[in-house]
């Protein structure tokens, strides 16, 4: 089993409790108000965190994956797994936050728009990549499947990103749109807020990632004493 | 024309308990498998050594 947590992880441990209190203190008691939405628009905050988080998490699983079918060192398959585990629970928390969002804003808690369908798609793709791994027994073959799976699965991600862009869509864009329907403007408290709420968001996937690292390494050496017990 | 703003506090608190509770369930979930981990990895070095007596 893995040895006690080193010290960058728990100070990791320690500023993220920190930036997680300091972040709802500037949700709460600095950003203003907004006036068309009210206070729904504080879910905005962690919603657009959480969700490009989860692509990053994604993102990490491809290099996890190319890495390990380069090297054959199953440590880079373990870490494509956990963070695709991680940016599942960041996915879930966008969706969720999506639609508690939606509801106000558009009068319904979901939409057949494309950004919406997209990311759908992609949170199902990732469940599968989580159940078709468990369904294989041999360590290499699951660290294979897992590896070309998340490389494949990832172009999910770009399709999601820029459906906005590609398709009519009334989701809010951040960036590169004219369109006044869509496009979002920031005081600056509230920019200063969701600048900080977004490297939280990074500082926190790092947190977990890491954990959920450490614990498929203990996972793993217990499957080999297993092995070693069933051999004996 | 001047609009009052919707009172949509209850989204906003729902939403935060979304934001706190599927990051709690993670932690635990990841507390529970480390624990379930290291009764397994103690049953099965015990067998172990019980096999090499």
């Amino acid at each position: 089993m893995t040895t006690s947590t080193p010290k960058v992880l728990q100070t990791l441990n320690i500023v993220s409790i920190l930036m997680f209190i300091i972040s709802l203190g500037l949700i709460f008691f600095y950003a203003p108000r907004e006036v068309v939405m009210g206070e729904a628009q504080r879910i905005f905050y962690y919603h657009v965190p959480s969700a490009w988080v989860s692509f990053l998490a994604f993102g990490v699983a491809v290099v996890g994956g190319i890495a390990f079918l380069r090297t054959g060192n199953h440590k880079w398959d373990r870490l494509g797994l956990a963070s695709v585990e991680v940016g599942i629970m960041f996915a879930l928390m966008t969706l969720f936050s999506g639609m508690l969002w939606a509801r106000p804003s558009w009068n319904t808690w979901w939409t057949w728009d494309p950004r919406l369908t997209t990311y759908a798609i992609l949170l199902l793709i990732y469940f599968a990549y989580l159940m078709l791994r468990q369904g294989i027994e041999d360590p290499d073959k699951r660290a294979r499947f897992g590896s070309v799976y998340g490389i494949v699965g990832f172009i999910s991600v770009p399709i999601t990103y820029f459906s906005i862009y590609l398709w009519r869509t009334i989701h809010p864009a951040l960036f590169g749109t004219n369109s006044s329907e869509t496009k979002m403007t920031m005081e600056p408290a509230m920019l200063q807020t969701f600048i900080f709420c977004n490297i939280f968001g990074a500082v926190l996937y790092t947190t977990f990632l890491w954990h959920r690292f450490r614990l498929e390494n203990d996972t793993a050496h217990v499957e080999e004493l297993r092995m070693k017990a069933s051999n004996a | 024309m001047f609009t009052q703003t919707p009172d949509t506090s209850w989204y906003m608190i729902v939403g935060y308990i979304v934001f706190i509770t599927l990051p709690t369930l993670f932690i635990v979930s990841m507390i529970w498998r480390q624990r379930n981990l290291k009764k397994d990895e103690e049953m099965i070095s015990s067998l172990l050594k019980d096999e090499k007596k």
